[in-house]
């Protein structure tokens, strides 16, 4: 931190190069991947700008700030967009409209993914079942499953990990035949 | 090297945890903790990638799968047909006979209470159970005087999940607000013109 606050450019690189994949996922978890370049921009510059003018000084205090500038970013834009959305509505202006459909590529793993869940639902015990129908589809927390269907926490665990590695197993097995065949 | 305390390389997010994450039902303190160490961890940023297609996927089939398991019995249903006319026949006179008697209707549950009071900040958001209507009481005191207020509850990525109104408000108002997922919501209190005078956060859990 001392090497930016003196202009050292390669701290600079060395910081971008820590956080810039981590900013960037985060940001497109939230906002989705317009203008994803621009805003971990932002972000840095944000940073950088702190770390000089002295209002970051600890190095144990960074990653809670990169944390708290990501976050608020988010909230930033979502207001903006909100305001948008409103101003939009209220001058009758045609504004576009984004298709959120997944592209064809991952339209296609999330139908294979459910075929591979649907597999795994298929192949458990009824109440096995009835776990992962109220913990995925439902929300209920664990505690309610286990209070309402009378499992320990480690029995309700052990439903949720063994379907888990159930579906991973069903992937690989998936992925192996496929390979085979071109072979 | 810039001088920042990394957590050891062997330390990841459990599964557990990345699950509730990926469902929006970890706390805002737990979550905060979790985004930090997604800042720099790439193998857990893999998991929860991982993560979000498998909850998904779970989540799809868990809903499609009754629909998929009654089709299989239907063939076997129509064989038997001819042997089950005096069971549905026992079946149709008890139905009669229950619905002719007055039945205990489960009532629906209660609003769940909230006061709110807590602007978006740091401060800790109000907090409500899922799956529960509630009646949201809003502290309207110091507002600029109006007739009427909007009141709009969005989700953490602004999308609106419901909508109101408030006439002739004094210094509190309650609105009822259907069940809602667990997640962080924010409640606006707006001037009919759209502008937002208030904003309170709501964090809703799945437990009361």
């Amino acid at each position: 931190m001392e090497r930016i606050r003196r202009g050292d450019s390669s701290a600079m690189e060395e910081l971008y190069k820590m956080f810039s994949t981590g900013i960037r996922f985060l940001l497109y978890r939230q906002l989705g991947p317009q203008d994803l370049d621009d805003k971990v921009h932002d972000v840095f510059v944000i940073i950088t700008q702190a770390i000089c003018n002295g209002e970051l000084r600890e190095p144990e205090r960074l990653m809670g700030y990169v944390h708290t500038v990501v976050r608020r970013q988010v909230a930033s834009h979502i207001d903006r967009a909100v305001q948008m959305r409103r101003n939009y509505v209220d001058v009758d202006f045609q504004e576009s409209v984004s298709d959120k459909r997944p592209n064809p590529e991952r339209a296609a793993i999330e139908r294979q993914n459910l075929g591979l869940a649907m597999s795994v639902l298929q192949c458990i015990p009824k109440r096995d079942r009835e776990v992962l129908t109220r913990f995925y589809l439902n929300e209920e927390s664990a505690e309610e499953i286990c209070e309402n269907m009378g499992l320990t926490d480690t029995q309700f665990r052990l439903i949720k990990s063994r379907a888990k590695a159930r579906f991973g197993e069903l992937g690989r097995r998936r992925l192996t035949n496929r390979t085979s065949l071109r072979v | 090297m810039i001088g920042v305390g990394l957590p050891a390389k062997n330390q990841h997010v459990g599964e557990a945890d990345l699950d509730s994450y990926s469902m929006h039902a970890l706390s805002q303190e737990a979550s905060a903790r979790l985004e930090e160490h997604l800042l720099i961890c790439e193998t857990c940023r893999g998991r929860l990638v991982e993560a979000d297609a498998y909850v998904a996927a779970m989540k799809d089939a868990a809903r499609d799968f009754p629909r998929q398991e009654r089709a299989p019995d239907q063939a076997r249903w129509q064989w038997r047909w001819p042997r089950l006319i005096p069971a549905f026949a026992a079946v149709a006179l008890i139905a009669i006979a229950v619905t002719a008697l007055p039945l205990t209707r489960h009532a629906a549950p209660a609003p769940f209470a909230v006061s709110l009071r807590t602007m978006r900040g740091p401060d800790t958001p109000a907090r409500a159970p899922s799956r529960r209507p509630l009646a949201l009481q809003l502290d309207l005191t110091g507002l600029a005087a109006s007739p009427s207020y909007r009141i709009e509850m969005v989700d953490r990525s602004g999308n609106r999940v419901w909508q109101g109104a408030i006439a002739n408000p004094v210094s509190t108002a309650s609105v009822t607000v259907p069940p809602q997922k667990r997640g962080m919501y924010f409640v606006r209190v707006a001037l009919p013109s759209g502008e937002t005078l208030r904003e309170y956060g709501l964090e809703i859990r799945g437990t009361d």
